[in-house]
């Protein structure tokens, strides 16, 4: 039997879904915050631009996940493990889209997939830095390395589920969020699954701090995605889940209907600068979800301010759709670059854009780029759209595009 | 269920790693890089229909590590610390998916890609991956690697944390996968056996055997090793150091 | 005037090894070109990984990217961030950065001319 060809496949609801990030708990204020063009990055102690949950609702949701039952259950199985901000922040998260798609568990014909880069780094990073062997002190840095490997947190997720089914972790950068949904997708249409539990999580952490810097990549201001006068990203953490099934109870949010993965096999971090490894990405989902370019009315792009990716992927989104003008944001001055979670967290706000029939405006984009012939959005405004593709790029030449339907749209 | 058929398999040992350290090419690779370039280096020598397919985007590739680019993080974080320099190199290598970044531009990968990561079953989920990517048409012929390196400084931390059965390495082990689609358009080869499924099982039994040069992704050269000591076997299970298992089910072409 | 500055210079410094009489107004008080010259060829060739590379051949003319040591973005971002460490320099923006790490002798002149211009913070001093 050759693989579903794209008419037979059926879009796939988004039944729940749940954010924390720098704006707060929660996918509402995370949403209001966008519609309203609030950002949330500010300057650290170090004059840096970054997103950072804030210290009091790490405080309140790590002592809610501490007392839960959810966090019982790893204790129970690793009861030297400390809570991390990634435990919190993707368990608050995992907590409200369960609860919104009216989930009480995950069954083991159900799967769960996980895009992340940096794991449990901030549990580890530091004694890794100060490790010497003349010290040979092994106790400590035992402890902190027996958590080093990235799959623990899928271990402690799929643990807090008491869930035992098919359960992956993608790391493939910044595209590992849309990989994910894109896979999922494929999980739920082959019948591998009967829901799937899809989340990203990203932290702040001196490695990633201190690598982008070395980069020249982080930006001295807030980020001005396909501004002419664009110098860099603004970093920044947060989770995003979303509670994908065929056949949802009640109506869903939108719809998942199918995605598209490709390599540049370019440059270890510079992306193809001619955007053709994204351009396969972003048709392979469109011709995948059974519809064509002309479907689609708005593209949420990776959009991160740096000046490769935006020139990049505004050659990618130009080759895609040739001579329409579709319009096109960017989300990242409202939010910053979640490195692999801005897959999932930025396609609730595709979701939610396709819910509340809203176009997201791009904050910070003030000069046009003559060199970027884009229509780029820069007001939010009511739009009942049918059709949304949500895309990324990353290190690594990795490339990610999903697309989001209304409910109902076919 | 679509077909995935089995075509080819290759264990590189962790020397292999020295053969390019002092080539100009892989001047800026880490352990990993050369690790995973060898895999791929034999692989396409021995199936040469691997270029069209490269050219055609048809090839996909999915890389399983449970540890990644340990060693190139650890300096990057102790030169921050000790000289007070981020290098950028370092940093760049010091991601999971560079190893994948690294492989597709030495070998021209312009196909669906993946880095996965899922602990002692990495190299199983690279596989298990690498199946639901040809079964759904995203790549009609795919390659998963499981590939891992061992920092030697950090050795009695393992000791400290593995069973005194394990006797920890660093090596990779990738095997080559192609569905029905793929199958018809390369002439003359025959597949090795079919490949269904790969299932992990957390249930813990006392783990019986020696675990020597064990690396938490070697799910995939284990396979391939005892696939040859029996090319006729419908299952072939792995046991791992913890008294988890994954199998492989195959039929037998 | 001269001996005056000699003076301070050699007591202030203790240096007790040096004799005033070699000193003078052509004497520069930081790296000559020639071991300058060689700790940015050492640089160089040991944080890119460069072995296969002949110290001996490179010099001042030595182009970093096209059409000399073909280094890319990464590679000059790693020379980059280890001149500025090493001599106290920061590079204040992508224009300065390509004039200055076009070739050697570009990175060469640059260290002459702003050698600890940068403070311990990495910010430069007026």
């Amino acid at each position: 039997m050759s693989p579903a060809s794209p008419k037979a496949r059926r879009p796939v609801g988004i039944s729940g879904v749940g954010v924390v990030s720098p704006a707060g708990v929660g996918s509402e204020l995370f949403w209001t915050e966008a519609v309203e063009g609030r950002s949330s990055i500010r300057t650290d102690e170090f004059g840096r631009y970054v997103g950072r949950v804030s210290a009091d609702d790490l405080s309140l949701m790590s002592e809610k996940v501490l007392k839960s039952d959810q966090w019982a259950l790893v204790q129970g199985r690793y009861n030297d493990l400390s809570l991390s901000v990634s435990h919190t922040i993707s368990m608050t998260a995992m907590a409200e889209a369960l609860n919104q798609a009216g989930w009480s568990q995950l069954n083991d014909d159900d799967g769960l997939i996980l895009a992340t880069t940096t794991g449990l780094v901030t549990h580890w990073e530091t004694a890794l830095a100060n490790f010497s062997e003349e010290k040979k002190d092994y106790d400590e840095i035992t402890g902190r390395m027996k958590y080093q490997s990235l799959g623990c947190i899928l271990d402690h997720l799929a643990i807090s589920q008491d869930f035992s089914g098919p359960k992956l972790l993608v790391t493939s950068a910044c595209a590992a969020g849309t990989q994910a949904l894109a896979l999922a997708c494929e999980w739920l249409q082959s019948g591998k699954v009967k829901r799937c539990l899809v989340g990203g999580v990203e932290v702040l952490s001196q490695l990633t701090l201190k690598g982008f810097e070395s980069f020249q990549l982080l930006s001295g201001e807030l980020a001005r995605p396909f501004d002419l006068h664009r110098s860099g990203i603004n970093l920044s953490e947060g989770a995003g889940f979303l509670c994908l099934e065929l056949s949802p109870k009640s109506k869903p949010l939108a719809m998942l209907c199918g995605g598209g993965i490709a390599s540049d096999g370019y440059h270890m971090t510079a992306p193809d600068p001619n955007g053709l490894g994204s351009a396969y990405a972003m048709r392979q989902a469109i011709d995948r979800s059974g519809i064509s370019t002309n479907d689609i009315d708005w593209v949420h792009t990776h959009g991160t301010g740096s000046t490769h990716n935006d020139a990049a992927e505004a050659k990618a989104i130009r080759a895609v759709f040739g001579e329409k003008d579709i319009a096109v944001s960017s989300s990242k001055a409202i939010h910053g670059h979640m490195l692999a979670a801005s897959g999932t967290v930025e396609s609730i706000l595709c979701v939610m854009s396709l819910a509340k029939e809203v176009m997201l405006g791009t904050l910070n984009h003030i000069t046009s780029d003559p060199d970027i012939s884009l229509s780029v959005n820069d007001n939010t405004h009511s739009d009942p759209m049918n059709y949304v593709l949500k895309n990324t790029l990353g290190f690594g030449g990795s490339n990610g595009a999903v697309v989001f339907s209304k409910y109902g749209a076919r | 269920m679509s077909e995935v058929y089995f075509m080819d398999g290759e264990i590189v040992e962790a020397a292999r790693s020295q053969v390019y350290a002092k080539q100009p090419k892989f001047r800026r690779a880490s352990r990993g890089m050369m690790l995973g370039y060898a895999a791929l280096d034999s692989l396409f020598r021995r199936q040469s229909w691997l270029y069209k397919f490269v050219n055609e985007r048809r090839l996909g590739l999915v890389i399983g590590t449970s540890q990644g680019e340990f060693e190139t993080t650890k300096e990057f974080l102790t030169t921050l610390v000790e000289k007070d320099i981020a290098r950028p190199i370092l940093f760049q290598n010091s991601l999971h998916n560079a190893i994948l970044g690294f492989l597709s531009i030495e070998f021209g990968l312009k196909g669906a890609s993946m880095t996965v990561s899922n602990q002692m079953f990495s190299g199983e989920d690279a596989v298990s991956t690498s199946i639901d990517f040809l079964r759904s048409g995203w790549c009609d012929a795919c390659i998963a690697i499981g590939l891992d390196i061992k920092v030697e400084a950090l050795s009695p931390v393992w000791k400290n944390l593995d069973p005194p059965t394990v006797n920890r390495g660093e090596g990779a082990g990738a095997v080559l996968l192609v569905n029905q689609s793929g199958l018809s358009d390369i002439s003359g080869q025959t597949p090795l056996s079919r490949l269904s499924s790969v299932n992990v099982s957390e249930d813990q039994s006392p783990a019986t055997l020696i675990f020597d040069q064990y690396y938490d992704s070697n799910g995939i050269s284990v396979f391939i090793e005892k696939f040859r000591n029996n090319p006729q076997s419908q299952k072939v299970i792995i046991e791992k150091p913890s008294g988890c298992s994954s199998y492989f089910q195959l039929e037998a072409e | 005037m001269l001996a005056e500055v000699i003076d301070l210079i050699v007591e202030s410094l203790n240096l007790h090894f040096v004799e005033k009489s070699e000193l003078g107004p052509e004497t520069v008080l930081g790296l000559t070109r020639e071991p300058l010259l060689a700790e940015v060829i050492d640089l160089i060739v040991e944080s890119l990984n460069l072995h296969f590379v002949e110290k001996s051949e490179l010099g001042p003319e030595t182009v970093l990217g096209l059409g000399g040591l073909e280094l890319d973005s990464i590679d000059i971002l790693e020379v980059v961030v280890g001149i500025e460490k090493r001599y106290s320099i920061k590079i204040k923006n992508a224009e300065e950065g390509k004039k200055v790490f076009a070739s050697i002798g570009s990175i060469i002149e640059f260290i002459q001319e702003n050698q600890g211009a940068s403070s311990e913070s990495g910010q430069p001093k007026s």
